[in-house]
């Protein structure tokens, strides 16, 4: 054996070693594993019968996706990605000349964002299904869909906003939903060196005004330190009227900020009184500032997204509006700020803390009326943590992020260090059981689980991080939900299942307060797009200069012009398609060959357009990209490209 | 005490004006692809389906096989119909003012004529669409019609077309059959109380032979969506299949004879709960026949659905042209039930 055959030999035996200790590591760890937690009967209950439905409809955030996921529970049955924030050219959204303004902003199009939380609209503090809003955190931004069509209906950017992260928690009766800034920035925005952090940087929480159409704007927003607010959710029951935001880097760091932003024992949970900054509003203790920001509405009628730009915002200053906003010191950097169904329990999950704070809103005002404050900062007090304080879950897990209800007393915690979630008493903070996320756990999700109304017979985890729990997809691994039982004493695990990007939060509902008024197509009587066609005998091409428009219908299984002569290099071809069919599920797609774009996936009584700028002389063939009927293959025709400057007739024909 | 049946024709020339509110007839096409069906009302002015875009959504579907448009606005009937049927009304009106008890037959009878008429007038219309084919057709199946029942069900390729009066239709019936109860009560008023007995007891009788009529029926077989009662598949080969209805009314389907047969035998159905026993002969795909008026074939070269090589054909006479040299047994039905446990082996021989 020679010198380098040894050390080899060396290296292998100290492999094995290691081998043999993680083999034992992860066999102590597998007893609890994934196999004894599914018995054969608790498979059956997330088992939905082919062509039945789910119970419950969960719409899960597509993080760096920027769109929302639509899935079934118990299922986990995927129907539908709904595109939000992100061009998504399977669906045309953001590529088609409908919804190109739908990505507007202020910085001009910006065709992807990071979406985190998606919030259903509240009637009386329980999901109504009318809509749900999502946030957009990297240019700050939030959405409302329409959940009759599923579609994006507006989106509408946030002014003075460094990433949109504590958004867009509703009030009770979606009143408002709110926008509050993680990253402070310069308020107003401007060229400064950022080690004048403390001098310059503020915070701003938004109040976006929902009106009874779903039409959203910003109401005013609430000037605060130049802290980073995490999350939020509104006051219920008792407690409505009061919004709650937490907040880390109270230390107002603005390097290395995981060392530098860790280093106070307490930060704090911000609670405004949106009443009170209501009256402030109509007394006109606003500041009107200066502001720019796009709000993006897509015009069902027309058929058409439309981008509006505005020019102020209102301000409320704490300092000149006692009363406003008041500090709750909670341990330590807290993430989630979770209320419960009552109202009255106040949870901050102190993700760097070993116990978790609970705080009573009875105590809260106790503490107002009798000043009991501790200091003021920028003319915010803050509250003496003790006055405040309900009681702590004592060491409960490690890293606590996020907490739901099940409207039975309970909350359910979870841990992304520890990997688990924990199910604790709200009186007696006594930790009841847990169970062991696969893994690293961000958000959970109870049906309804932050209303005053869950449903609280399913928990759903939502896991950053999968490793060898599915089939390995090369470096870049699936992210997953998990789904729990919690209709018991315990929790039973009976479901993994993959989503799209990262889950951040979510939400679910009573699947029959959506599905019956869920739209089955749209009526072409209805549609007032300014290019739609009615019947076939619309059929048309019309130039303008360069600018050549062909009016084209789609329906079982051919275009209604078919075959396009007349065209030159240099036109800029708007195809206006209308899909003229009227009946459920019989959607037409269209594409054309060469089009630097993507296709257009029409519904019935739709009209959309597809922008093709030909570069070069030929005929090209363009088809039916969405398999319609038996025919769907003959479903094609050609587009002829002369020469700049030729002499071709526009020419358009059918069965000539 | 004098009764008046008068009102009762009163009644019954009334009753077809509810034609004017409610469809007469009613055509539902049902696939696996359409869970609700596409109802077509026909009326006697107009045609309408369940939404507004039915009749373009049928349109489009009959366009495959090149069946013409059904366009409402181009069938004359629908403009005069409404004057008959007021017409007739009013003519009813005008005997019942006249008061005589013999016009009340007399009009029961003209209805009756018009409504034959009426119901013949139909099946030109259907004919007409069913069998006018568009030479250009995207899909051709030689040999196939696609007309709708008068009445009843029937299977028209991948679509089961139920046709069935409407509500409209059941008053029109209606009235037609008072206006008969009321001149044969005016003719036997001398006797009202024992006739009352006896018009009720017709009735009673009517309606029970009605609903056991009804029911008692076999139905065509659903390919795609039925399935095998015995093994359990999905009868998808329109080659094969059986059917067993028994004198209640339940309806077993199957994809073969031989799962039929065994089924029964399995079961214990007697013969006296065997109201009907069809199957489908291999030279008459879809349809259903009579199993006693079938023979039944083995071949090696006509695997059947549970591989029993049975195949039924609606007379001897179809074998040759089926089973190029065929020599096997022949069965009868009887034959079959009895041996079919000790049948001999087969080996596939498949061209």
């Amino acid at each position: 054996m020679n010198v380098k055959t040894m050390k080899k030999q060396h290296i292998i035996n100290k492999l094995f070693a290691l081998v043999v200790l993680a083999g034992v590591v992860t066999s102590c760890g597998s007893s609890e594993n994934s196999k004894g937690a599914l018995g054969s009967d608790v498979a059956s209950q997330a088992y939905v019968t082919p062509g039945e439905h789910d119970d419950f409809y969960a719409f899960m955030s597509g993080g760096f996706s920027g769109q929302i996921s639509v899935y079934g529970l118990p299922s986990g049955r995927l129907f539908r990605v709904i595109p939000v924030f992100s061009q998504d050219p399977e669906k045309g959204y953001g590529y088609n000349e409908e919804t190109k303004p739908m990505l507007e902003t202020s910085f001009g199009f910006v065709p992807w964002d990071d979406a985190h939380h998606p919030e259903l609209s509240q009637t009386n503090g329980v999901p109504d299904g009318r809509w749900i809003f999502i946030n957009g955190n990297n240019t700050p931004r939030i959405a409302r869909i329409d959940l009759k069509t599923f579609e994006t209906a507006e989106i509408i950017e946030i002014p003075n906003s460094g990433g949109n992260h504590s958004s867009p928690f509703t009030t009770e009766n979606s009143e408002y939903i709110v926008a509050g800034t993680r990253f402070s920035v310069p308020f107003p925005q401007k060229d400064v060196a950022i080690d004048t952090y403390k001098e310059n940087f503020k915070g701003t929480l938004s109040f976006i005004s929902v009106a009874e159409d779903g039409d959203m704007d910003v109401a005013f927003q609430v000037l605060l330190p130049g802290y980073d607010y995490d999350l939020a959710h509104a006051g219920k029951g008792k407690s409505h009227g009061w919004m709650f935001f937490t907040s880390y880097n109270t230390e107002e760091e603005h390097t290395l900020l995981e060392v530098n932003a860790s280093q106070r024992d307490k930060d704090y949970i911000a609670a405004i009184n949106w009443k009170k900054a209501e009256e402030y509003m109509a007394q006109g203790k606003f500041k009107e500032m200066p502001a720019s920001y796009v709000d993006n509405h897509y015009d069902e009628s027309k058929q058409m997204a439309f981008s509006d730009t505005r020019n102020t915002v209102k301000v409320l200053i704490p300092s000149e509006c006692p009363g406003l906003v008041y500090f709750l010191p909670t341990p330590k950097s807290p993430h989630g700020v979770d209320v419960d169904p009552t109202g009255e329990f106040i949870v901050g999950n102190g993700k760097l803390s070993s116990d978790m704070s609970i705080h009573s809103f009875d105590k809260m005002i106790k503490a107002i009326e009798g000043e009991k404050f501790e200091t003021t900062i920028d003319g915010i007090p803050v509250l003496q943590y003790e006055e405040v304080l309900s009681g702590i879950v004592a060491q409960p897990g490690l890293g606590p992020l996020h907490t739901e209800f099940d409207g039975k007393g309970n909350a359910y915690t979870s841990f992304f260090i520890s990997s688990e979630i924990v199910k604790w008493n709200l009186e007696t903070k006594e930790v009841l059981d847990r169970v062991p996320a696969y893994y690293s756990i961000g958000h959970l999700m109870i049906p309804g689980g932050d209303s005053k109304k869950p449903w609280g017979k399913y928990v759903v985890a939502l896991n950053k991080i999968t490793k060898d729990r599915f089939l390995p997809t090369g470096p870049e691994l699936t992210q997953s939900a998990q789904l729990y039982d919690i209709s018991g004493e315990k929790m039973k695990l009976i479901l993994d299942f993959p989503t799209i990007g990262e889950p951040h939060y979510a939400q679910g509902i009573a699947a029959e307060l959506i599905a019956p008024n869920s739209l089955k197509y749209y009526k072409l009587e209805d549609n007032n797009h300014p290019h739609a066609m009615k019947s076939p005998n619309d059929s048309r091409i019309v130039r303008d200069g360069n600018v050549v428009r062909v009016y084209m219908g789609a329906i079982r299984s051919h275009f209604t012009v078919d075959n396009l002569e007349g065209i030159k290099v240099g036109d800029k071809v708007y195809f206006h398609v209308t899909n003229l069919e009227q009946d459920w599920d019989v959607p037409h797609g269209f594409s054309v060959m060469g089009a630097n774009n993507a296709e257009l996936l029409i519904m019935p009584g739709q009209t959309e357009t597809l922008l093709w700028e030909p570069q070069r002389e030929g005929v090209y063939p363009f088809y039916c990209t969405d398999f319609c009927s038996a025919l769907h293959q003959e479903m094609q025709g050609y587009a002829r490209v002369s020469a700049k400057g030729a002499t071709t007739e526009l020419k358009w024909s059918l069965d000539e | 005490m004098k009764v008046k049946f008068n009102y009762l024709f009163l009644l019954a020339i009334l009753l077809p004006l509810a034609l004017f509110a409610f469809p007469l007839w009613k055509i539902t096409l049902q696939a696996p692809q359409y869970p609700d069906g596409i109802s077509m009302y026909i009326w006697i002015n107009q045609i309408t389906g369940d939404s507004p875009s039915t009749l373009q959504n049928i349109n489009i579907l009959n366009h495959y096989v090149g069946m013409q448009f059904i366009v409402p606005d181009s069938i004359p009937e629908l403009k005069y119909f409404p004057w008959i049927v007021g017409g007739m009304s009013l003519l009813g009106l005008l005997f019942f003012l006249v008061k005589k008890k013999s016009l009340y037959l007399t009009w029961a009878m003209i209805m009756i004529v018009l409504g034959g008429l009426g119901v013949y007038d139909f099946y030109l219309w259907e004919y007409d669409y069913g069998h006018n084919l568009s030479p250009k057709a995207p899909i051709k199946v030689p040999g196939m019609a696609y007309q709708p029942p008068v009445i009843g069900s029937k299977m028209l390729l991948n679509f089961k077309a139920d046709s069935w009066p409407s509500t409209g239709g059941y008053f029109l019936g209606a009235g037609i059959a008072l206006a008969l109860l009321a001149f044969w009560l005016e003719k036997k008023k001398t006797r009202k109380t024992a006739v009352l007995e006896k018009a009720m007891a017709m009735v009673a009788l009517i309606t029970v032979f009605g609903l056991t009529s009804c029911s008692v029926t076999p139905r065509p077989l659903a390919l795609g969506s039925d399935h095998c009662h015995h093994c359990k598949m999905k009868i998808v080969q329109p080659q094969y299949g059986a059917e067993l209805v028994s004198s209640t009314g339940k309806i077993y389907t199957f994809d073969a004879v031989e799962c039929l047969v065994q089924y029964a035998d399995e079961n214990k159905i007697s013969a006296e709960n065997i109201a009907f026993e069809m199957v489908v002969p291999y030279d008459q795909p879809g349809t259903l026949m009579d199993a006693a008026k079938c023979v039944f074939i083995r071949s090696a070269k006509l695997p059947s659905p549970m591989g029993m090589y049975i195949t039924a054909l609606s007379s001897k006479s179809k074998i040759e042209p089926i089973i190029d040299g065929y020599d096997g047994e022949i069965y009868t039905w009887e034959k079959l039930q009895s041996g079919i446990d000790n049948l001999p082996g087969l080996t596939a021989q498949l061209p």
